[in-house]
């Protein structure tokens, strides 16, 4: 699994540097941070094509690795990509807030926060089954406006409400701890179905 | 590493007890490949560049040294065993038997049967009698 | 002990199929395999690794079914280099130790740069910008270097020159110097094949045409050049293919089946598959 996830942190971080430059830039700019979120859950579909381009799909078939590693590791890729993404976020958000750019308190916050984090999620379960399933080759119109979509929708009108400092989110507490469980919830069904796509995906 | 083990092995075991072991393969030969190996082991047992209790190289290690199948060597070797010219011992090794006169009288008379075979039929092809081949034998022997 | 039992295997694609395929190679002997371009080669050693799924039949590959739990254990002791390169582009060699290394249990970084250093490999070149050959031999370090009991090469020589054929040709010979190594390499070069390996398959259209050990190919088959006129007297149950060239004919015929007389030479492993392919056209 350490292994997988070597290589896909190399392939990306040597094929596609611009992603990271990309999602950096993203971070700094205040209306325009929640990209990089979405950025995260894109990667491992990138990482997917490479695979596929270079054969190494068909390697980590005949490699000590079992379907269940095989699939966890690309998961694994995209929660840290979206999770050090909404970190750094947070920092420089905290940061700007401190020498006064923008008011920020993830006290005020979290909520669009926790829906932004949560929608990125969702990306990645409903992307990574079908991505197992049919190959990114054929899929990547699909992934990529779905995700894109979902980002447009959301992130917009998240941040909208974040850059402002607009305490009243429109989504009560318990509502959006409701979708933090959902998306869960769906990651855990997600992997097991990419899992069968995988095995079965098998020629 | 490999390079090194190569070279021990030919240091080992491509002399034995000081005696050169040579061993030529022709691929082109009519001959198959276990029954080149099997005459010229054998031939070195029957001649004495081979003694009782010389070990021969291990089956594997001819194959490969040869480039040749494991399979071919080993058959070359279980056939040497069969006819008694080499004992196999169980993890160490397969050595020369104890030398047999009775078995290579036995060989020469097999030689000698075939050499006069091929006199019988040259003698039959241009109409020389058995008597006149006896007594070019026994002037032969005169000779000596 | 078997390296790879193969029973009754059977695997359709579309208009390709292989049907009840059997093949055994005995534990520390190499096998090739041979056949044409699209005869099943891939296929077999994708059914090998359990990277595509059989429909029929049984695997087993160091004594160990391919389909059960236990089988990833054996991956560990199987090195396999696949047809085509398959390191992700932008890797150089240091990369690629840095990933096995957390892939196998094996894994001997040392002798992986010997490898690396003895097939003249720059290790910070990316592998996109190797050659062919380089490519292929980094994939054969790789396959060496975590203790492997069992070599699994699809066209491993393919592409290179006769040089460097020849020199991994000497490994994979001294691979074979340990009595539980043995080697599956496939390969369309015959005279590659014909130098190191202890039995040879032969694979066409998906059907197996013989697996044999290869000195007795060339007891079992020899060839004979007879006139059209003389050709006539030979059993037909003796004639594996004919070719004619309008003067005389050439046969490849089973030599025990063969009336004494006839002078048969010898068949080259090359001449026995070429006859067979015609024929079995």
């Amino acid at each position: 699994m350490k292994g997988l996830l070597l290589k896909d942190w190399l392939t990306i971080q040597k094929q596609t540097k611009i992603y990271f430059v990309m999602m950096l830039v993203f971070l700094l700019i205040p209306s325009m941070f929640w990209y990089s979120i979405f950025l995260g859950s894109l990667v491992p579909v990138t990482v997917f094509a490479y695979d596929e381009r270079s054969g190494w799909d068909k390697l980590a078939r005949v490699m000590p690795y079992t379907s269940k590693e095989v699939v966890a590791s690309k998961y694994i890729f995209g929660y840290l990509l979206i999770g050090g993404s909404a970190i750094l976020g947070v920092i420089i958000q905290y940061l700007y807030s401190a020498l006064r750019i923008l008011p920020f308190s993830l006290q005020d916050g979290w909520r669009g926060y926790v829906i932004l984090v949560c929608s990125a999620l969702i990306v990645v379960a409903v992307n990574m089954p079908v991505m197992f399933w049919l190959g990114v080759e054929k899929m990547r119109i699909f992934l990529t406006f779905f995700s894109v979509a979902v980002m447009m929708i959301v992130g917009s009108s998240v941040s909208f409400e974040l850059e402002y400092g607009n305490i009243n989110f429109s989504l009560s507490s318990g509502v959006i701890l409701a979708v933090l469980g959902i998306s869960l919830v769906l990651q855990f069904i997600s992997v097991k179905i990419s899992e069968i796509c995988y095995r079965h995906n098998m020629k | 590493m490999l390079t090194k083990a190569f070279l021990l092995y030919i240091l080992n075991i491509n002399s034995i007890g000081g005696k050169n072991l040579e061993i030529i393969i022709k691929n082109s030969s009519e001959r198959p490949i276990y029954e080149q190996i099997y005459v010229q082991i054998k031939d070195m047992i029957l001649t004495g560049v081979l003694s009782e209790g010389d070990m021969l190289p291990s089956i594997r290690g001819l194959a490969k040294d040869l480039r040749i199948s494991v399979i071919t060597t080993k058959r070359a070797y279980d056939e040497l065993e069969r006819d008694g010219f080499v004992n196999t011992v169980a993890g160490k090794g397969c050595f020369v038997a104890g030398t047999n006169r009775e078995l290579i009288r036995e060989e020469n008379l097999k030689k000698i049967e075939v050499h006069m075979n091929e006199i019988r039929k040259l003698a039959k092809s241009c109409g020389i009698t058995g008597e006149t081949l006896i007594e070019m034998f026994r002037l032969l022997e005169s000779e000596e | 002990m078997y390296a790879i039992e193969m029973n009754h295997v059977k695997k359709t694609y579309g208009a390709f199929a292989m049907n009840d395929l059997n093949l055994v190679l005995p534990m520390g002997c190499i096998m090739g395999l041979v056949g044409e371009n699209g005869a099943g080669k891939t296929t077999a050693i994708e059914l090998l690794m359990h990277a595509v799924k059989k429909e029929e039949g049984d695997i087993k590959i160091l004594g160990v079914d391919n389909e059960s739990t236990d089988f990833l254990q054996v991956k560990e002791e199987v090195g396999v280099v696949l047809d085509e390169p398959y390191f992700p582009e932008v890797l150089n060699a240091v990369n690629v130790n840095s990933i096995m290394k957390r892939t196998y249990k094996n894994w001997k970084e040392e002798e992986f740069f010997a490898y690396v250093e003895k097939f003249h490999i720059d290790k910070k070149k990316k592998f996109k910008d190797y050659s062919k050959g380089m490519k292929m031999k980094l994939s054969i370090a790789a396959a060496l270097s975590h203790n492997p009991k069992l070599l699994i090469l699809d066209e491993a020589t393919s592409g290179l020159d006769p040089i460097a054929r020849e020199e991994l040709l000497d490994l994979f010979n001294e691979f074979t110097r340990e009595e539980d190594h043995s080697v599956l390499i496939s390969s369309h070069i015959i005279s590659d094949l014909e130098k190191i390996c202890d039995y040879v398959a032969f694979l066409h259209r998906g059907t197996l045409k013989f697996c044999e050990e290869k000195d007795m190919l060339h007891e079992i088959y020899g060839i004979l050049h007879v006139g059209m006129k003389e050709a006539e007297d030979i059993p037909k149950e003796a004639v594996i293919g004919v070719r004619d060239n309008g003067y005389s004919r050439e046969m490849l015929v089973k030599r025990d089946l063969m009336p004494k007389g006839f002078e048969v030479e010898r068949a080259g492993i090359e001449d026995i598959i070429l006859y067979m392919a015609k024929e079995g056209a």
